[in-house]
């Protein structure tokens, strides 16, 4: 028992220095629930879970920190993922292509834009560089419910954001639709990204104004 | 890579064999590098706390709690250790925590429990205590619970059991974190032979060396950063030596909390691995672009000339404050002492008065950063008080003035790139060249808020009159230096004297030594530079007549030599006197003789005579008709 009345409140100001009183605070206070995204094309996304999309990346991982152990405490991975980044973050580091498609191939980063876009596919020309193509028809601007260059715009720039957040490549090259006829390509460079803040962006101001090599073909 | 051991750390390994109370003092908040492999891994960064739960478990302890008065005890880190603590001890785990209050009369109190777990044999048990500082509010003004708390810890670690274990004998133990030693009632740890405090200090330079050269090395950089410029490196080591050499240069004085803090920055700014020393400067001074680094040489070659169009006749004088300049700019000043942190530059100008000391430090900061502001200046004689310190880094916390802190740290923190300019500086306390000291050979300062100043940026500028006059040996003051002497006499007289000052005067032979060979001694103002100035002098007011009035003044050559003989008879108050000269004998006459004519603007003046022996002295002048606007 607290034989002071005045330390029972105190539990509340210090909870976030402890971990055991932190759980009884998120019991009380859990986060607002994201809005959630559709895990394939067959479902309906909204408008909301559309901002969403681009507003947001994947979580980043700091290869530099992987490299020797203990591996860092504090980031969103599962053990299984942390000890695979581990195990990866020579090769990567090293600019090792094989590196680059096992960590593509385990974290699956572009999984997430299946709602939006189809046939994505990432290619990595060079230890700096990828690619990325994809293709959105008519009904993906239905679905999301905002204007088709926005979302072209939106999905371009959430493909390069979840890319600079789990590869250290430079440059992400953008492709939409068809290679002879694309809908829209653009070059983001990793500085152009790192100190936006996306969530008050717009995703076709940003394409157009700080990516290179911007070709669009309005609808 | 051997495994770094930190001297506190050595020195818990020892005393937490033998002394059952510890006291951890100092740099308590800050995290440390955990130095061998263990429940931690090597090399790893973590808070105190952590540290000690980490090194305490690996030693064979069944049970490491902490205790913090608002609270109670509790163990973060392994709660199943708290609930074994509760067994031992009787009590109920509440929120995750034993709540104790500090004092009181209870059982339960936290000394009670304190003393009752370092008694039983049962467990190996250390009780940390954490912010002890703030267990009371100040050791003088205790009550008598506060007393009985602390006469309560006392005899807890007194009585100290000593525990078996699987891993042979352990002592319980009991440490408190303060901030400092004095913030606990001095009879609690003076002459208790069961007591040993163990200071934290910042991380020393091989600490540095070891964050910067060890597996955190990657962790500074941008993972693509790091991926596209370390090949480059690797294949030339002794550049990533030498960027090394330097970071370990910069950060002296920094704790892990700041190169912490440092190493997040970096790596957020994706900054290339060649300007990580520029992100050291980011986070000291708040900016990146180093002014040092955009002086251009073409700029400095002319210096010399630029100079001596505002100070006339110190050739000598300009030319040694150019070298410092120069190897400052060269990055040449460092070489011949092991900090590159220390300021850029020291002068100590001495020498007449009025010869052109100030005005050479403010043409300096106009030539270096673009700016005459950039010239801080300090007049010492307003600090001669011997608590005038505070007034130039702060007053301590609990003093009137503390939340304005120092004048002196507040203009470096503003504007760390700049001269700083103490003018008199033997009519300051000797407490505040102790002070300098600890400037000039570590170039920083902690104000009393706490906060770090860094000097490493700045030019240091000491102005002073010594060795102008001395005294017999009745205490009475005889000129030491003459007009009639040579530059080469009067540099050496005043050399001499302003080292007996420091000497045999003050007894502080180590500022002389801080200073080194930079005492600058400008010489007397004579006849040739005494026109130079007047010359000077005259052009400036005729041309702000012009710009301003549109008054145009001529000064035929006659009246001119009328003018010069008197404004030069007596050069011994130097360049100042002159201007006292010029302000007696034209400008005061001229406004008069302007006023009385109701001339205010657009006139052409011929200023006929100087009638230098009426006083106050007049000027006749004649009105020519205005020739037209091009003078």
């Amino acid at each position: 028992m607290v034989s002071n009345p005045n330390l029972n409140g105190l539990y509340e100001i210090v909870g976030d220095l402890w971990e055991t009183l932190q759980e009884d605070a998120r019991k009380i206070q859990e986060s607002p629930e994201p809005p959630k995204v559709p895990e394939s094309a067959g479902q309906k996304p909204d408008k909301a879970c559309f901002d969403a999309l681009w507003q947001t990346e994947d979580e980043t991982i700091d290869w530099t920190e992987y490299l020797t152990l203990p591996l860092p405490a504090w980031d969103g991975f599962d053990p299984e993922t942390r000890q695979f980044l581990h195990s990866q973050a020579h090769r990567v580091l090293r600019g090792d292509l094989q590196g680059y498609a096992s960590v593509l191939q385990k974290l699956r980063p572009l999984d997430d834009l299946r709602a939006y876009a189809h046939k994505i596919s990432v290619e990595a020309p060079d230890p700096d560089r990828l690619k990325v193509s994809f293709t959105c028809g008519d009904e993906d601007a239905h679905l999301a419910g905002t204007d088709r260059d926005a979302l072209l715009c939106g999905i371009a720039l959430r493909c390069a954001r979840d890319l600079f957040s789990i590869l250290p490549v430079t440059e992400v090259h953008v492709v939409s639709g068809s290679p002879d006829n694309p809908d829209l390509t653009a070059v983001f460079h990793r500085n152009l990204t790192r100190q936006t803040l996306f969530r008050l962006t717009d995703p076709v101001s940003f394409v157009t104004q700080k990516a290179e090599g911007v070709l669009r073909q309005m609808p | 890579m051997e495994a770094l051991i930190s001297k506190w750390h050595r020195e818990l390994e020892l005393f937490s064999a033998i002394r059952p109370l510890l006291i951890l003092e100092g740099n308590v908040l800050d995290q440390y590098r955990y130095p061998v492999a263990g429940s931690i891994g090597e090399d790893e960064l973590v808070p105190l706390p952590r540290y000690l739960h980490g090194y305490f478990t690996d030693q064979g302890y069944d049970q490491v709690v902490f205790y913090s008065n608002l609270v109670g005890f509790m163990n973060p880190y392994q709660p199943d250790m708290l609930a074994r603590f509760a067994a031992c001890c009787g009590q109920k785990t509440e929120n995750g925590a034993i709540p104790a209050e500090f004092k009181g009369n209870g059982a339960s109190t936290a000394p009670n429990l304190v003393r009752r777990m370092m008694l039983q044999q049962d467990r190996a048990t250390v009780i940390i205590m954490e912010l002890a500082s703030h267990y009371i509010t100040t050791p003088e003004r205790m009550d008598q619970q506060d007393v009985n708390a602390f006469n309560l810890l006392s005899q807890a670690a007194l009585s100290a059991s000593i525990v078996r274990t699987p891993w042979g004998r352990r002592q319980n133990l009991l440490i408190l974190l303060v901030h400092k030693l004095n913030d606990l009632p001095a009879w609690f740890y003076l002459n208790n032979p069961v007591c040993r405090t163990i200071t934290l200090e910042a991380p020393d330079r091989e600490e540095r060396r070891r964050l910067i050269s060890g597996p955190a090395f990657p962790t500074f950089f941008d993972s693509a950063v790091y991926r596209t410029d370390m090949p480059w490196y690797e294949a030339h080591p002794q550049d990533l030596e030498k960027l090394r050499e330097r970071f370990v240069a910069l950060t002296e004085g920094m704790t892990f909390t700041e190169l912490d803090a440092l190493r997040r920055l970096s790596r957020q700014m994706g900054s290339p691995m060649r300007e990580l020393n520029s992100v050291v400067d980011l986070y000291k001074y708040g900016i990146s672009e180093n002014p040092w680094e955009n002086l251009s040489m073409e700029s400095l070659r002319h210096a010399r000339q630029d100079l001596e169009k505002r100070v006339k006749g110190q050739d000598s004088a300009l030319e040694r404050t150019l070298d410092v300049v120069r190897r400052a700019v060269t990055g040449m000043n460092g070489l011949s002492s092991s900090s590159t942190s220390k300021p850029k530059g020291v002068l100590f100008f001495a020498g007449p008065t009025g010869t052109g000391k100030t005005e050479t430090a403010k043409a300096l900061a106009e030539k270096l950063f673009g700016d005459e502001s950039a010239c801080i200046r300090f007049d010492m004689s307003e600090y001669g008080q011997s608590h005038s310190d505070q007034k130039l880094m702060g007053a301590p916390p609990g003093y009137v003035g503390y939340e304005s802190g120092g004048q002196l740290t507040n203009a470096v923190k503003k504007n760390p790139f700049s001269i700083l300019l103490f003018d008199e500086i033997e009519k300051a306390h000797p407490t505040i060249l102790d002070k300098f000291l600890q400037i000039l050979e570590d170039g920083r300062l902690t104000d009393g808020q706490g906060n770090t100043v860094y000097f490493s940026e700045c030019i240091i500028i000491f102005t002073s009159n010594l060795g102008m006059y001395v005294k017999d040996a009745l205490g009475q003051r005889h000129p030491n230096v003459t007009m009639d002497m040579s530059y080469d006499e009067v540099e050496k007289r005043i050399r001499d004297a302003i080292g007996d000052y420091f000497k045999l005067e003050l007894g502080r032979p180590e500022i002389l030594n801080r200073i080194g060979e930079n005492i600058v001694v400008f010489d007397y103002i004579r006849q040739a530079s005494g026109e130079a100035i007047l010359k000077a002098q005259i052009s400036k007011i005729i041309s702000r007549l012009w710009e301003q009035k549109k008054i145009q003044l001529e000064i035929p050559e006659d009246s001119y030599a009328q003018l010069r003989e008197t404004a030069l008879s007596d050069l011994s108050n130097g360049g100042r006197g002159i201007g006292n000269q010029v302000e007696a004998l034209l400008i005061n006459p001229l406004s008069r003789w302007l006023f009385e004519h109701e001339i205010l603007s657009d006139a052409h003046v011929v200023l006929e005579n100087f009638i230098t022996a009426e006083k106050p002295a007049r000027v006749e002048c004649r009105l020519e008709e205005k020739a037209g606007d091009a003078w």
